[in-house]
This record gives C-alpha cells, structure tokens and sequence, in this order.
C-alpha cells in the first residue's frame, strides 16, 4: 500500500522517504525510519513527539547540517521542485540562511556573544547579498527587520551585545534574523520552549502574524500540544521515527484516530475541567531506537496492540482529505474496538 | 488554624558583587495545612524555587519567620531541627543532576535511612524494595546505576529518595518540567497516589499552569518576589483578580485549535522587570494594563476578595 502523501503535491517543500541513521560505538540508532511530509506556501505544519522521535532530526536534515559521519541521510528532500540531497555543499550555502531559515531553541547560546546583535543580524543578509551593501544601508535593514520583530529603541539596540537582552528580545533578534531575507521556508526547533507562558505567547502571536504577512511556509517543531493548537494548520505526530498520524489540526485534535495520539491528547489535563480523576497516562517509555520493535513503534506501550502489530509494521491508511494514519486497527479486517469512545471529551475555557 | 508550615514576612536576599541586592523574595506570608496541595506558580527568576528552599532550611531566611508544626524552626534544639530536616524533603526539576552518577540506585534512596539510622541490614535492604515498588520500579534496580535509567525513572527515583526517610512535608521543585509529556502524567499520577497513601503535604512549585490546577488545592501566584493573589484552586482559575494572573492564563495555549483560533489575541506586553531594580509601589505596575497613578507609588495591600481569596492589588482596595 502507497500512501498518498508520497503522491500528493506541495509547492514549498516535500520530503520523500526520509531516512537518517547515526553510527555511535554502541550500534547504529535509527533516528528517522522513513519520513514523507511536505509543506506549502504560507502554512504551517507542526512536527510533533516526545524527545528523541525524530523531529529535529528531520528538520535538521533539510537544510543538511546533520553531521555525515555519524549521520547517514537517504531520501528526497525536494525545495521547489530542486532535490537538496543531490546539491554540492557550495549550493547549499546560497539555499540555508537565504530560502530556507531556522529558528532554534535556544535564544541564550544560540547567538555569538562576542559579536554585536547589529553584526549578528546583517551578517545573514550580507552574506547572501548579490553586490556590496553600505554600512548605513544594513544598519537601516536591520532597524526595519527590528521594527518588524517588536524589538523597541532599535538604534540603541543595533550596537548592544547579547548579554544586554532578555531572553525574549534575544528570540526576537533570531525571529529577525530569520526573516531578514525573506525565506520562503522557516523551521522553527523548539521556538518558544527556553521561554515564560507570557513571553512565549508573545512570540508566538508575533510569528502567526508575520508568517499571515510575508505568506512563509514554516515548519513548527513542538511537543506542546496547546504551541500547536495555536499556530499549526496541518500536524504529523511522529512516534520513533517515523510519522504516526498527519491530518489537518482541527482532525487532530476533534477525531485522532491513532491510540498515540489520543493518549497524548488526554494526558494534558485541561484548564477548564476541575476533576481530580488520575490524569490518563501512557504506560511505559518510548523505545530504543537501537534496536527499534519489528513492527509498530508504539506496539509495545499501546492498549489495543494485535498480534500483527509487534511483527508488521503498520501502512499509511487514509482516513479523511489530508487525514492519514498508521495503525492496523484501521484496517478494514481490525476487529472493532472502543478506540474511539476512549477520546475523552475535551474543551477549554476562555478566561 | 493550624498549619503544618507557615512563613511570615519571610525575605530572601542576596546580596552581589558590587553590593547590588536582589531581592529574590520579599515579604511573603505562606501557610499549607496538612495533608493540602499549595501550588506555587510563576515566571523564572519570581524567586518561587527560592520559597522553597528557604522554606525547608536549604536557604537561611534573610529576615521573617518560619514554623514547622508551630514551632519557629530558628529556635528549635538539635534533635528536633535534625527531626524538622528529615521530616522535610524536595524532590528537584532536573532528575540527570540531581542525583549522584556514582551511587548505584539502592545507595542512593538508602542515603537518607543512614543518615538518620532509620534501618540497618536486612531491613534497610527490604526497605529499600518496598520503595522501588512504591514508585513504580522493581527489585533489580537496586544495584544499578542511573545512567541505564530514562529521564521519568530517574524522576521515579529522586521521588523513592525523598520518601525514604518517611517525610511530611514534600517540596516538588519543577518535578516534570524536564520530562516528556507522555511521561509528566505518569509522574503526576503517582505524586497523587502518593499523597493520599502517606497523607503529604506538597508545595508544588511550577510554571505549568495546566498541572498546577490538576494536582493543587491552593494556588499562589508569585511575580519578582512577591505573592500577587492567593486562592483555591477552582475560584483562582474560574474567577482571577489580579491582571497578572489574568494576563498569565490567557497566555496559555489551549490544545484545541478551534478555541485558539476564537480567543483573541490577548498578550501581556513587556517582560518581567530585574529584581535587582524592582519599580517602586506594585511590582507589576510596569506591565499591567490597568495601572493608575497610586501602583506606581505604593504596594498594594493584600485585599481579601472571599474567606481564601486574596488579591495584592490596588484595583481591589
């Protein structure tokens, strides 16, 4: 059975039977085992799993700075229509920083604390610039991106160091730099994790608008389900490397059909409802990836595994437009089981 | 009212290079009845770790009291501070450093039952398996060493350690912030377990707003040293006062796209001021929304707005 993500159509990016294997003393670890996604222009597809799955592997491997050796990269990563794999490290230079950009987690040493923030930020344009650009003239494209970021006193700001931001201003100058030249594709790793509630909330606000104006496909890398209520239009939940569920994000969150994501869901325990019942949890840890299970990944920790789903791995059914999942107890042979009345009702509030 | 620990006007300074001071806790009144859940939620740096630890001794309070079952721990004698010590535990955030990498795991739950001379022999042995158990590990862990042992049993373990010398008082620093999500309500569920087997009392301190609610009776909010609003769990996430509180709800996110995309946008503008330089009166007047002239000038008072209602805040006064 073909899944049809393989066949369908993205205009931005769209990763093909994506495999990453790390060679360590201890054996080789399977990091992605088979990925295909795609994104296209101005959406947002939130990558999400628990440490480990894969995730930032993945997007680590689009713009190729996955270390080979250790790291082994097979597959297609096709950006508009060019295949990433197949470019010499020299095209590459001219892509990363310039088409595709990348948020990371860490505002705190992520950025070089020896260099001015101003320097920081034009360098990136600098560098991708066809002919030599004035100082005056960066200095007024970095106030403009600051401008654009909510970073206030931008003169001032331009010549200080990053040890005089906060944390949320340090993510700002990233979210700045990201965009200084205007990418068609942002990967942001982790964008909001190092933050506060309300600084996140900031940022998050402040990426959803300016993804909406400069319409930028961003690739959202999370494992804050409430992160990718807010931001995603499309989700693939990924699961020991490999992509369990991919729908749309209202499909996620209303009818999640893999028992992975349904017990993610409800082990959040959520702001409106008061009960003091034991919050559901999913038994066992996520596997090794050493040695990873024959058949389905989740196999081992999932209440409604068969037999055949520790000794085959499990194919891509299509449940809805968009809506895919891979797990056995969609095949049309499954017997009926109570997976659906186990999603618990879930709601809100808006306080 | 008997409360099992209690602090008045408790302050924790320290002092820097430069003689600059922080004042990372500055007149807190905190009270947690026995057997109760106070969950202590905020930004970083609002000094809640710093609550705790001053709380149970780890910190010497830069002025204020404390008292453990009524008694002033400053004044107590050596047999009962060593009893207060024992009877006090923190089970900490981050479980790959807060646990040695050279003891084996029956070593390091047993560290304590030496230490006070709790059980010696086969029965510190049978002790230390009826722990494993208690927290969700087995008898063959004993002899190994952390390292063969995931981020939520490490957790499983720092929690058997703090209950191995049979405490009453439990301070959870952060337990779950560094653990995934499928495993946070793992150890939730078994903190809550837990409690009701031993009657503990918790101060839980987080930033998840989320599990706070889930796992507290009481809640107090801190920002830059101070208590803003203090109330029962339901009546603080149903009904807040405070426009930090306010402002810090809304920026959850709520895991349900359709809600997302109907709430607007509510940011909370500004970020949290150094406590190295707080604004004179509120301490919040730099961000809040709703400032007038006075929260520039003077410190709020604390207004009560029901019998455990509490709110710092001059809107109320």
């Amino acid at each position: 059975m073909t899944s049809s993500i393989m066949t369908e159509e993205y205009d931005i990016l769209h990763v093909k039977n994506l495999k990453v294997d790390f060679s360590t003393y201890g054996g080789t670890v399977q990091a992605v085992r088979n990925i295909s996604f795609g994104i296209n222009k101005g959406e947002c597809l939130a990558l999400v799993g628990e440490s480990g799955c894969g995730k930032s592997v993945s997007a680590h491997s689009i713009l190729r700075i996955v270390p080979e050796p250790p790291g082994q990269v097979s597959g297609e990563i096709l950006f508009k229509g060019n295949d990433l794999t197949q470019l010499s490290e020299k095209q590459m230079l001219k892509i990363r920083g310039a088409e595709i950009s990348m948020i990371f987690q860490d505002p705190m040493t992520y950025l070089n604390p020896t260099m001015r923030i101003g320097t920081q930020v034009t360098e990136i344009f600098k560098e991708h610039a066809p002919k030599r650009i004035s100082g005056t003239e960066l200095k007024r494209l970095c106030i403009d991106a600051f401008d654009m970021v909510g970073i206030t006193d931008p003169e001032q700001r331009f010549r200080q160091y990053p040890y005089e931001f906060s944390g949320g201003m340090r993510q700002r100058a990233l979210i700045a730099m990201a965009l200084i030249n205007k990418p068609s594709l942002i990967i942001a790793d982790e964008p909001t994790t190092a933050l506060d509630v309300t600084i996140q909330s900031q940022m998050l606000e402040l990426m959803k608008t300016l993804q909406r104006e400069t319409k930028t496909a961003l690739i959202l890398i999370t494992h804050d389900l409430g992160v990718v209520a807010k931001m995603a239009h499309r989700v693939a939940i990924i699961y020991a490397g490999k992509i369990v569920e991919t729908a749309p994000a209202t499909d996620i969150y209303r009818n999640p059909r893999h028992p992975y994501t349904i017990g993610l869901l409800n082990s959040i325990p959520s702001v409106s409802k008061s009960s003091k019942e034991p919050l559901y949890s999913i038994k066992g840890t996520p596997p090794d990836l050493f040695n990873p299970p024959k058949g389905c990944g989740f196999a081992p920790r999932c209440e409604f595994a068969m037999d055949i789903c520790d000794n085959y791995p499990p194919p891509d059914f299509q449940i809805d437009e968009g809506h895919h999942s891979a797990c056995w107890l969609l095949h049309h042979q499954a017997p009926t089981n109570n997976l659906k009345t186990s999603v618990l009702s879930r709601e809100g509030i808006n306080p | 009212m008997s409360y099992l620990i209690e602090a008045r006007n408790l302050k924790k300074h320290f002092t820097l290079r430069g003689k600059k001071v922080l004042k990372a806790v500055d007149n807190v009144d905190i009270a947690i009845a026995p057997g109760e859940t106070l969950g202590l939620v905020g930004e970083s740096g609002c000094g809640k770790s710093t609550v705790g630890r001053t709380l149970v001794g780890l910190y010497k309070q830069t002025a204020g009291e404390i008292y453990y079952k009524n008694e002033n721990i400053q004044h107590l004698d050596k047999q009962k501070n060593r009893e207060f010590i024992r009877k006090t535990q923190i089970i900490f955030q981050d479980p790959y450093s807060s646990i040695n990498s050279y003891m084996t795991v029956g070593d390091i739950i047993a560290e304590g039952i030496d230490n006070f001379k709790l059980f010696k022999g086969k029965e510190r042995q049978e002790r230390i398996y009826e722990l494993l158990e208690l927290v969700g590990l087995n008898k063959d862990h004993t002899t190994r060493y952390p390292h063969e042992f995931s981020g939520g049993q490490r957790q499983r373990i720092g929690i058997a350690r703090s209950l191995a010398v049979e405490p009453d008082f439990i301070i959870c620093d952060e337990p779950i912030s560094a653990l995934d999500v499928s495993i946070q309500a793992q150890i939730v569920n078994l903190l809550s377990d837990l409690q009701k087997k031993f009657k503990l009392t918790y101060l839980f301190i987080s930033h998840d707003l989320s599990m706070v609610q889930y796992i507290s009776d009481r809640v107090a909010v801190m920002y830059l040293g101070k208590i803003v609003e203090t109330a029962n769990c339901d009546s603080l996430y149903s009904d807040p006062h405070h426009p930090y509180t306010k402002g810090l709800l809304a920026s959850i996110p709520i895991p349900d796209p359709e809600i997302e995309f109907s709430r607007s946008a509510q940011v909370m503008t500004g970020e949290i001021t150094s406590p190295l330089n707080p604004p004179p009166g509120c301490r919040f007047s730099t961000r809040c929304p709703l400032k007038k002239q006075i929260c520039e000038e003077q410190a709020p008072p604390n207004v009560p707005i029901s019998d455990s209602h509490f709110v710092a805040c001059h809107l109320y006064t």
